[in-house]
């Protein structure tokens, strides 16, 4: 995609650098923060075999951003539990995609329906391990 | 348990030896874990062994043919400075023969087997202090740490030969059917993983300057804007494994010291200059040296 110049500085997709801001949320005086992060919680598939430079480069580039988002997740939990904050996390239940550049109609109308019913099943459950409150 | 943890950074390692020379030889720092990153793991088998002498020769006599067997790099001087680009002839050759990555690496991996003999690998091996090597699984999507006890001669020069393999420039090795590369593109400083292993006490030495102050310029074509964005990204990553470590060794009251390099020793660490190399040994010792020294005052 584009890289976009201004004031004299180049910019670019800012996945390059943190991938998943929660640090930054808790510099910003968050004190309870939802984390939605677009992957499965754990790896399930093993990475196809690269077939050529530019495929290669490819996987190194998504192995490299992977470890990003490992990394801003770990410290941001260090941090949160640090200040006190609480986050409640949302993964991805299963593997939406290993293209995420392809924007199909059906595929993310899905995605969203998905999306919101594993947030309110994830709800009622959170709300059962906690004692019921009344008022 | 005392740990030295040395991060990825091609020639730039040269610096790291004096620091880890000052260390062990002016300090008496004993260490039971060494973990190595890239360059790191290329150096922490001679310090282990308390073979600084050897490793100096090692560290100031390597030159693009003991790391290429493909070099995909060609030096050019402009004005007295020396700089690199990329062999568009090679790297195009490497493509059409249908190959993954744009050099090759079997030399370095010679290169190894030459300056670590077996009979040094089994007194490593039988000694009380763990070596620990880190390496990017890319098939199984994690970084992987590989220690001296679980290998044989011949597997472990392997493991320290993939962990610095920096691809695309170097050779991409498949083992036990997974695709490995650089443990830098994972995890260029592995403070945290010296933690998990039980460090109470860490010298990291990390070959980048504490903070950037001139600003990049990035590439002019895709293919170098390309090597602009990776170079990006390895900072963003080793950024956070400092940061991490720094959070992890506070929580775990672990004494963590930094050596960072005073000063940004190059642009292009897969240069091997000898000349340049020297003076990096020298400026490592004595940043260390000063170091202390600024402690010792201040105390």
């Amino acid at each position: 995609m584009s890289l976009v110049k201004k004031n004299g500085c180049e910019y670019a997709d800012g996945g390059l650098g943190t991938m998943v801001p929660i640090e930054d949320a808790i510099k910003h005086g968050a004190t309870t923060i939802d984390a939605i992060i677009l992957q499965t919680e754990v790896t399930h598939l093993n990475r196809m075999p690269s077939k050529n430079v530019f495929s290669l480069l490819t996987n190194m580039f998504a192995f490299m951003l992977d470890r990003i988002e490992d990394q801003n997740i770990r410290i941001g939990k260090f941090v949160a539990n640090h200040n006190g904050v609480i986050i409640n996390f949302y993964y991805t239940p299963s593997v939406l995609t290993t293209n995420s550049l392809i924007f199909d109609k059906d595929k993310m109308s899905a995605w969203w329906q998905s999306g919101f019913n594993y947030a309110k099943f994830k709800s009622t459950e959170s709300s059962e391990l906690e004692p019921q409150k009344i008022n | 348990m005392k740990a030295l943890v040395i991060s990825g950074g091609g020639s730039k390692g040269a610096f790291a030896g004096g620091v880890a020379q000052y260390l062990m030889e002016i300090e008496k720092k004993e260490y039971d874990l060494f973990l190595g990153t890239s360059t790191g793991s290329l150096l922490i088998p001679q310090l282990a062994l308390n073979n600084v002498g050897k490793l100096y020769d090692i560290y100031t006599n390597v030159n693009q043919l003991s790391i290429f067997s493909l070099n995909p790099f060609v030096v050019k001087k402009k004005d007295n400075r020396e700089y690199v680009t990329i062999n568009y002839l090679t790297t195009l050759l490497q493509f059409i023969k249908r190959k993954r990555t744009f050099g090759e690496s079997g030399a370095l991996r010679r290169t190894i087997k030459k300056n670590l003999s077996p009979k040094e690998f089994q007194i490593l091996k039988e000694s009380n202090k763990k070596l620990v090597v880190t390496v990017s699984n890319l098939s199984k999507n994690r970084v992987e740490y590989k220690q001296i006890e679980d290998f044989s001669y011949d597997e472990f020069c392997d493991w320290i030969w993939i962990s610095c393999n920096y691809i695309p420039f170097m050779s991409l090795v498949t083992r036990n059917g997974y695709e490995y590369g650089d443990g830098g593109l994972g995890c260029v400083v592995p403070i945290r993983e010296a933690i998990k292993r039980g460090a109470t006490e860490i010298d990291a030495i990390i070959l980048e300057s504490e903070s950037l102050n001139q600003n990049k310029v990035l590439g002019k074509n895709p293919f170098s804007l390309m090597l602009s964005i990776y170079g990006f990204v390895l900072d963003q990553i080793e950024k956070r494994d400092i940061s991490e470590g720094i959070l992890m060794a506070k929580h775990h009251n672990v004494k963590l010291n930094l050596f960072y390099t005073p000063t940004k020793l190059t642009e292009n660490s897969l240069v091997f200059n000898k000349k340049l190399m020297s003076a990096w040994w020298l400026q490592g010792f004595n940043y260390a040296e000063k170091k202390f020294d600024e402690e010792r005052e201040n105390n």
